[in-house]
Formats: C-alpha cells, sequence, structure tokens
C-alpha cells in the first residue's frame, strides 16, 4: 500500500524549525491556517451564544437583572446600556441581537466551514502540499482576524454596538445612534468589509486549490463529495460576497459622509426633518443585502453536508448512494440560490409578477436540497453502522436538517409568509437549519478529524453525552418557537412580546405562548451547560486522549488518512496517485472492507466514482 | 521556442501593432460615444443610452479579449465568466424589474 | 513538495495558478461594480423628474483620462509581451509608459475632484442661487467670492447650459441663507461619483503599485526566476486592463449620459 512516508526521512520538514511567530503566528502552512481559523471562530461561536444566553434571560425574565454578569455589564458598557443593578436595555438587548446574528454567520460558521475545515482538510483530501496561494491564506486569516477585533470592538463605542440587526436594514441603520460619529454601525460596515475580504479572498483559494492541485488521477468525479460542496460554496462566496461589499461601502457612505443612497426623500427621525439629499431607495439595501444573504445560508449548509457526507460514508462502511445526484444537486443548488433571494423580502410591496419569480425559484431550490438530505439518508439502508459520537452527530444532522428545510416551504410562498414573516417561526426555521443542522455537522467533523489533527481521539463517553443533550435541547429551545411564530410573536422584541398579551377583550399572545419563552430560555442555559464536557473534553484528549493505533484510525478510503499524524509540512511526501473513487468501502471479494483512493492494488478493476459491484 | 530570433522579433512586431491597433479602435470608439451621446436620434434617450452603453460593451470586449487574451484561453475560463455574466445580468435585471412601476404596490 | 503550477501551466486547464486566481479575482470585482452600476441604475430610473442632475462633469477631461487609461493598458500589454519575448529593456521602457500615463490619470482625477469640493451652490436668502468655484485668497470671514454665475433656478442647476460665462461673484457672509458643495453628500449622482471613481482610484492606485513594484525594486526575479517574473508582470497586467475595463464604462455613464 502506497502510504507517505514519515517526515524524519522526507528532509523537508527537518531543514528548518520556524519557531512560535513564522510557524505558529505568520505560518503560511494550511493546516496552521486552519487551525488558527478554529480557535478564532469557535471563541466566537461561544461568544455569540453567550449574547443570546443574556438575552434570553430577558426574555423570560423581563426587567430582571442579569445574574453573574449584570453588574459587570453596566459597568463595563455604561448605566444607558445596563442599569446599575444588571437590566438590560432595549438598545442593549438590540445590539445583542444585531451582533449575534452577525458574529454567528460571519465571525463562527462560515470561518469554521471554510476556513477551519475548507482548509485544513480539503488540500489533504485532493493530494495536495498546500493550498495554491499559501501567503493570500494567511492573509485571508488575519484580514478575518482584524475583522473580528474590529467586530468586538464596536460593544465598547459610544451608543454601543451596531443595533440594527445583523441585516442592517436601512434607513434604521443610519439613524440609530447617528449622534455619535463613529458609531457601533460604523465598525459593523468596517468590520464587514474586512469579513468580505477574507472570505473573498479565501475562495479564491479553494476554488483555485481544487482546479489546479488535484493529484494526478483524481478526476472530478472521483472528489470527496466534502470536496465539491466546498468548491460550489466557493463560487457562491465569491459571486454573491461583492455586491454586499458595494452595499456596505454606500451604507459606509450613508453612515460616515452625509451621503442618501439608501435614505428616502423628506424622512422624519425624532420630530426632525433629516438633513440629506434624500433620493435613496430602502428597498436597494435590502436587495444588494439579500443577494448576498441567500446564497450565505447555502454557504452555511453546504460545507455541513459534505462533512456529514464523509462522516456517513465511513462509518456505514458502504459507498455514498447516489454520488453523481448529490454532485449534480450541490451544483444546482449552488445556481439557483443566486436566484431566490427576494423572498426574504415579501412583505416590501413587491407586485405579484415578480413575487411569483421569486416563489417559483424557492420552491424549484428545494429540489437539489431534498435530493442531497434524501441520497444521505439513504447512504444510511444495508449499512454496518458504527454509532461513535461523530456518526451520532451525522445521522442527528438528517432529521434537524429535515424539519428545517420543511419549515421554510411555508416562508417560501408568499402568501403564507404574509403571515409568518418576521415571526419567532422564522427563527425556529433557520436556526434548525444551522443550530441542530450545522453545528451539528461541525462537531461531527470534530469528532471525526480531531485523531487526525492531534493524533488522539476524543472522549467516546462524554461525546455521547454532549450529542445526546445538545440534541435533546436544542430541539427544546427551537420547537416551540414554531408554536410562538404561528400565534404571531414578532422578532426582535425586548421584552419577548409581553406587550401584545392578550387581556380582557383583546387578542393577543397568550399564556401559554409567552410561558414558551421560559422553557426555551431554560433550555438554552441547559445548552450552555451541556457544551461544558465538550470543551473540557477537546482541551483534555490534546494530551490525555486515546492514541490512535495508525495513521487512519477510522480505516477510511479518503486522502487525508493517507498522511503521517499530524500531516507535516508538504503534507505528502511523494507525490501522491489516485486510482480509484472515494468511498471504496465494502468491495466484495477484499480481505479488508475498505480501499483507500491511492492504493494501487490491481486485484480489483479500477473505477471510477463507483465500485464495481452493484 | 524552436523559432529563429529573427521570427520571434516579427512575432513581437505584430502583435504589438494588433494592440495598436485595437488601441487606436477603443480611442476612437470613445470620441464615438461623446458623438452618440449628445446627437437626438429622434428616438428619446433612452436611444442614445443604449447605442453609448453597447460602444462601451464593445470597447470591453475588445479589451477583454485581446488586452487580457481572453480569445485564446481554454474553454473553461471563459464557461465561468459565462456564470458571472449571467449573474451580474440576473442580478441588476432583477433588482431593476422588481422596481418597475407595474411591478410595485401603490397604496392609494 | 513544492506547490505545482506555480509557473508550468496544467494540461487541462490551460493555466498556471496565478492566472486562475486573478480571473477569479477579477470576476468577483465584476460583481462589485456591477452592484455599483445596478445601484446607479436603480437610483436614476427611480429619481423624481428634476433631482438628478446632467452636465455637471467635464466630459473633455473624463474623455482625456479615458485616452490615457486606453494608452496605459496597451503599453502594458506591449510590455508584457516584450518580456514574453525576452527583451527587457523594451518591457521596461513600456512600462514606464504605463506608470507615467497612471500617475496623469490620478492627477487629473485630483484636479477634478478638488474643484468639486470648492465649487459651491450658494443659495441667499432673498431666493437668488449662485453657483461658482470658491476663490479662496480673496474669500474672508464676511464676504464669499465664487468664480460662477446666476442661475435661474434650480432646475438650471440640475442641468447647467453648455457654454456659461463665469464671472466673479461676491456675496456677504450675511445673504447666504445655505451653501452646498458638489461633495458626495450633495446628492445621489454625485455621491455614486465619488464611490465609483473612488473605489476605481483605489484599484488605479494598487496596480499601479504592484506594476511599480514589479517594475522596480522587485525586478531582479527576471535574472533569479524569468518565468515567473514574467506570470507575475502578466497577472498584474490582467487585473491593470480590467482598471481600464471599468473606468470605459465609468466614463459614458456619469460624463456622457
Amino acid at each position: 500500500m502506497q502510504t507517505a512516508t514519515h517526515a524524519d526521512s522526507s528532509g523537508h520538514g527537518a531543514h528548518h524549525d520556524p519557531g512560535f511567530w513564522s510557524g505558529k503566528i505568520f505560518s503560511t502552512d494550511h493546516k496552521v491556517v486552519g487551525m488558527q481559523y478554529a480557535v478564532t471562530a469557535l471563541l466566537f461561536l461561544l461568544f455569540g451564544f453567550f449574547l443570546m444566553l443574556m438575552m434570553r434571560w430577558q426574555l423570560a425574565y423581563p426587567g430582571h437583572p442579569i445574574p453573574l454578569v449584570g453588574k459587570a455589564l453596566s459597568r463595563i458598557l455604561g448605566e444607558d446600556m445596563a442599569s446599575k443593578d444588571g437590566v438590560m436595555s432595549p438598545d442593549l438587548y438590540n445590539s445583542f441581537g444585531a451582533m449575534h446574528g452577525t458574529i454567528m454567520v460571519f465571525l463562527a460558521i462560515v470561518p469554521l466551514l471554510t476556513g477551519a475545515f475548507g482548509n485544513f482538510i480539503m488540500p489533504l483530501q485532493i493530494g495536495a502540499p498546500d493550498m495554491a496561494f499559501p501567503r493570500l491564506n494567511m492573509m485571508s486569516y488575519q484580514s478575518y482576524f482584524i475583522g473580528g477585533v474590529i467586530m468586538f470592538a464596536s460593544f465598547f463605542v459610544p451608543g454601543g454596538a451596531a443595533k440594527s440587526g445583523w441585516t442592517s436594514y436601512s434607513p434604521l441603520a443610519t439613524v440609530n445612534d447617528m449622534a455619535h460619529h463613529p458609531n457601533g454601525q460604523t465598525f459593523w460596515l468596517l468590520g464587514m468589509i474586512f469579513l468580505i475580504t477574507s472570505s473573498l479572498l479565501g475562495s479564491i483559494n479553494i476554488i483555485s486549490t481544487i482546479i489546479q492541485l488535484r493529484a494526478k488521477g483524481l478526476t472530478w468525479m472521483r472528489l470527496p463529495f466534502f470536496v465539491w460542496a466546498q468548491f460550489v460554496t466557493g463560487f457562491l462566496l465569491l459571486l454573491a460576497f461583492p455586491p454586499l461589499e458595494a452595499a456596505g461601502c454606500l451604507q459606509l457612505m450613508d453612515n460616515a459622509f452625509g451621503t442618501s443612497f439608501f435614505l428616502p426623500t423628506g424622512l422624519v427621525v425624532s420630530g426632525r426633518a433629516l438633513h440629506v439629499a434624500g433620493g435613496g431607495s430602502p428597498l436597494l439595501w435590502q436587495h444588494l443585502f439579500w443577494f448576498l444573504a441567500h446564497p450565505e445560508v447555502y454557504v452555511l449548509i453546504l460545507p455541513a453536508m459534505g462533512i456529514v457526507a464523509e462522516v456517513i460514508a465511513n462509518n456505514t462502511r458502504k459507498p455514498l448512494w447516489g454520488y453523481k445526484s448529490l454532485v449534480y444537486a450541490s451544483m444546482g443548488l449552488g445556481f439557483l440560490s443566486f436566484l431566490v433571494w427576494a423572498h426574504h423580502m415579501y412583505l416590501t410591496g413587491m407586485g405579484i409578477r415578480i413575487a411569483t419569480f421569486f416563489q417559483t425559484t424557492t420552491m424549484m431550490i428545494s429540489i437539489p436540497s431534498v435530493i442531497i438530505l434524501t441520497a444521505l439518508l439513504i447512504s444510511l439502508w444495508g449499512g454496518s453502522i458504527r454509532f461513535n459520537t461523530c456518526m451520532l452527530f451525522a445521522v442527528g444532522f438528517l432529521p434537524m436538517f429535515g424539519i428545517g428545510g420543511l419549515t421554510g416551504l411555508p416562508l417560501g410562498f408568499n402568501a403564507s409568509d404574509i403571515q409568518l414573516h418576521d415571526t419567532y417561526y422564522v427563527i425556529g426555521h433557520f436556526h434548525y437549519v444551522v443550530a441542530p443542522g450545522t453545528i451539528f455537522a461541525i462537531f461531527a467533523g470534530i469528532y471525526y478529524w480531531y485523531p487526525k489533527a492531534t493524533g488522539r481521539f476524543l472522549n467516546e463517553f462524554w461525546g455521547r453525552v454532549h450529542f445526546a443533550l445538545s440534541f435533546i435541547f436544542m430541539n427544546l429551545i427551537f420547537m416551540p418557537m414554531f408554536i410562538q411564530g404561528l400565534a404571531g410573536m414578532s422578532r426582535r422584541m425586548y421584552d419577548g412580546g409581553a406587550t401584545y398579551a392578550e387581556a380582557a377583550g383583546v387578542t393577543g399572545l397568550s399564556p401559554f405562548v409567552l410561558g414558551l419563552n421560559k422553557v426555551i430560555s431554560h433550555a438554552a442555559f441547559a445548552l450552555a451547560l451541556a457544551q461544558i464536557p465538550f470543551i473540557i473534553n477537546f482541551f483534555w484528549s490534546i494530551k490525555h486522549g486515546k492514541k490512535v493505533a495508525s495513521d487512519n484510525p477510522w480505516d477510511a478510503t479518503t486522502l487525508e488518512w493517507q498522511t503521517p499524524t499530524p500531516p507535516p509540512h508538504g503534507n505528502f511526501t511523494k507525490p501522491i496517485e489516485v486510482f480509484r473513487g472515494p468511498y471504496e468501502y465494502s468491495v466484495p471479494g477484499h480481505a479488508r472492507d475498505f480501499i483507500p483512493q491511492n492504493d494501487p492494488d490491481t486485484s480489483t478493476p479500477l473505477t471510477h466514482g463507483h465500485p464495481v459491484h452493484g | 521556442m524552436n523559432k529563429s530570433p529573427e521570427q520571434e522579433h516579427q512575432d513581437v512586431k505584430r502583435r504589438v501593432r494588433r494592440h495598436i491597433i485595437i488601441a487606436v479602435a477603443l480611442a476612437a470608439g470613445t470620441l464615438m460615444t461623446i458623438w452618440t451621446s449628445q446627437t437626438d436620434f429622434g428616438r428619446g434617450f433612452g436611444l442614445n443610452v443604449a447605442i453609448t452603453l453597447a460602444i462601451a460593451g464593445a470597447q470591453a470586449f475588445m479589451v477583454a479579449g485581446f488586452f487580457m487574451h481572453l480569445l485564446s484561453e481554454k474553454k473553461m475560463i471563459y464557461c465561468f465568466l459565462a456564470f458571472t455574466a449571467v449573474f451580474l445580468t440576473v442580478m441588476m435585471g432583477l433588482i431593476f424589474f422588481a422596481h418597475m412601476p407595474a411591478n410595485v404596490v401603490h397604496y392609494k | 513538495m513544492d506547490i505545482p503550477y506555480t509557473v508550468e501551466r496544467r494540461e487541462d486547464t490551460g493555466l498556471y495558478n496565478a492566472k486562475l486566481g486573478v480571473w477569479l479575482f477579477l470576476a468577483s470585482e465584476v460583481m462589485l461594480f456591477g452592484a455599483l452600476f445596478s445601484s446607479y441604475i436603480l437610483l436614476r430610473v427611480g429619481a423624481d423628474p428634476g433631482t438628478w442632475p446632467r452636465h455637471w462633469l467635464d466630459y473633455k477631461l473624463g474623455a482625456v483620462n479615458t485616452i490615457v487609461l486606453i494608452v496605459s493598458s496597451v503599453s502594458n500589454v506591449i510590455a508584457w509581451a516584450n518580456l514574453k519575448f525576452g527583451s527587457f529593456n523594451k518591457y521596461r521602457f513600456y512600462q514606464a509608459i504605463t506608470i507615467a500615463c497612471a500617475i496623469v490619470f490620478l492627477g487629473i482625477k485630483s484636479f477634478e475632484y478638488y474643484g468639486k469640493f470648492h465649487h459651491y451652490t450658494i443659495t441667499l436668502k432673498d431666493g437668488r442661487i449662485a453657483d461658482g468655484h470658491i476663490q479662496k485668497n480673496e474669500t474672508t470671514r464676511d464676504k464669499i467670492v465664487i468664480d460662477g454665475w446666476w442661475p435661474a433656478s434650480e432646475a438650471a442647476v440640475m442641468d447647467p447650459p453648455a457654454n456659461i460665462e463665469e464671472k466673479k461673484i461676491e456675496i456677504q457672509s450675511g445673504e447666504i441663507a445655505e451653501m452646498r458643495n458638489y461633495g458626495p453628500s450633495r446628492n445621489n449622482f454625485m455621491g455614486l461619483y465619488f464611490t465609483l471613481t473612488g473605489l476605481h482610484v483605489l484599484h488605479v492606485i494598487g496596480g499601479i503599485l504592484v506594476i511599480f513594484a514589479l517594475w522596480g525594486p522587485l525586478n531582479g526575479m527576471w535574472k533569479t526566476d524569468p518565468d515567473r517574473y514574467t506570470n507575475r508582470v502578466e497577472v498584474a497586467g490582467l487585473f491593470w486592463s480590467f482598471v481600464d475595463l471599468v473606468w470605459l464604462f465609468i466614463f459614458p455613464t456619469f460624463y456622457l449620459l
């Protein structure tokens, strides 16, 4: 079997020891950059979660001081943000809400999926020594880091962080905190410019690497589905982000230089006419924003599906069902994702013809989604399933993404969206896709690839505890939101809807619906506690986890398992040649139940994407 | 390369000559747009916009095709750029279409 | 292991890595400038009648700048062609023309921007409107001196006639109701003009810095790795031609139509 030889004999890893600064901070090695992304993004994930925990406290117990951190918030952020005894102000609630969304999407999930997993795993899976542009890779991380610092700093700016939603709609985004220059929104816009730049440079790298640096014999239809997912995602980032960058520049001009690209004529703020030229269009912002933000959600889900696919194939010991369907569906998904954006704008007064167009494309895009989910589900059939922790998360992903996708349907129809737009139903829908969806896939990936990066397993018992508790509590958090949304409870309400409570003779939100706030919040606190074993496991196992017995502890077929553990600089000491497809599991007539892609063993006929047996 | 120095020299001269012709065409295009934007063709200002931007488009095609030698690249590059052009058109077209008066709901 | 295809081309794509990378980057730039042009179209078509100015920019200066960029683009390509065939000195000569043209472009742009920031429309308390360029050496705290004209109405300001006779106008500060310059906050046309040309200028500066760096301080690579150096020059050149291409749309859109 052809394996890459150990680092010592190559002479490559031995010739210099880069030291801390060029080895860990200014490294251009894709694995180091991937780790930098992973650590930073996981920290932001935790921070974004923490913001939400404080918000959930306010929703369950409106007007009550936040335990543990309330007084500190007041001291750090000032008394107009949090009262002296620690009660959150509406402004603080709004800024936490806006920043929770921004941080989760742009600072946590996308960097984890593309920056961490994409950077670390993809070059290994295609048999490349590094990314096509290593220095650009380093700069992408640095741009992301700077963007993150700016976003974090925005909390401490006079007026506080941006508070007009992660969607930052004008004119509110421009007139909020108008008295301060610069304000939290200015920082948000500057931060977004750095984050978008980071993603653009990263996507150029990912696409170029996959096109140019595939190993010999690694044809397109022999690529692991994870690589296809990263490839399509790269195009989404490349082509969809620039309009938001343009919109961000324009809104920054409105915010800082008195232009009025998005401010209509005759706007009156707090009783006074706004002194701008006017003539702007708030809808223009929405179009430009959603032109990115819709493809963005497919950026959030495609690499996650890629991870789930790898884990499922490996732990069912059989090839993925419908590899070609998966590939073509992901390409279709990417293409269609550019054509659906205005389904976020059904309530803006668009005419019927244009609304119908977007409704049609939105219905069409559910087809490739379902194809991918179905293929992954059918892949389980007849498998010899190993229910290790990563497989639990991967299988858990499937019904959760199913619920998320199905609940999207009433939102995709113009008529039903009239009732559901901007309610908690929407929050439930998208969180199902991203939280027990994407985040479960991320956990699956971490449990799966941790042994390759560190040479040790994460603890299985605590992994299962982590899975079981997370699964239960995530459902307890997001399922009630559908009930609240159908009852008409709006998003982004500081008091949890209390203003709209039903009263004698007045229809409104029932005590049951409002009471669900407490259920959700308590489940959120429990979810936070459920992450503690994971965090401890993550750090403890670096030094004390069970050691792997080989470089390929999961008996996997893909190329990242054919390197030493952890892979050295340059990854493969000899050029890799690929002879078969990515999922040669349980090939009949073979002693082992898997054949690595680079195994030239001629006793099995060389294959394309599918093994020879039926 | 297997060409003699004189042949290579001729190659360069030919290329340079072609580039200069394109450059002159571009400059002529610029002067033409000044004319097409100011002359009244009788069918309204929209026609001026269309013709002027068409000339600009032709200039862009020449820059992309010859200066950026897109016309001598393999299929992959322009397939992919064609995609970009599609999305660009979709973005501009749909945003514009959504805002046409016939498509906007007016509240009386 | 070294990264393959940094210099030699991969057979199935016909590209070396950086060339693919720069085309991908240019595709994203198409979407960036495209979004800004879309915004222009939307805001212009949606503008109330009489609120969108015309003939506010000097098309002759714009045309000169267009020709300057065309010349710089062709000199850049000729420079690369010469480099590909080994004539380093000819490359240096033609690339110097490119750099010189870029400097001229930036100079003209600075002149235009300066003009706009010093061009004011002054509405007097009695309703009259004056419009012209501030004469800084004669303006004091009590009186403003401009070189300009008296438009009959706001409509005349929005679409000024072609040949205006400019003369010196003195206005007492006490008479002034409002002063607006022709900066980005004047209206959406100027806002978009400054945003689009400003972004374009940043690309000109970025592009010419790279071209200059390769031409000057970093040209040692021609001796050590000529093919890689030539590829870098080509990639920078592709970016530079793109910068020219964007201007070919900016010029008619803002200056002519």
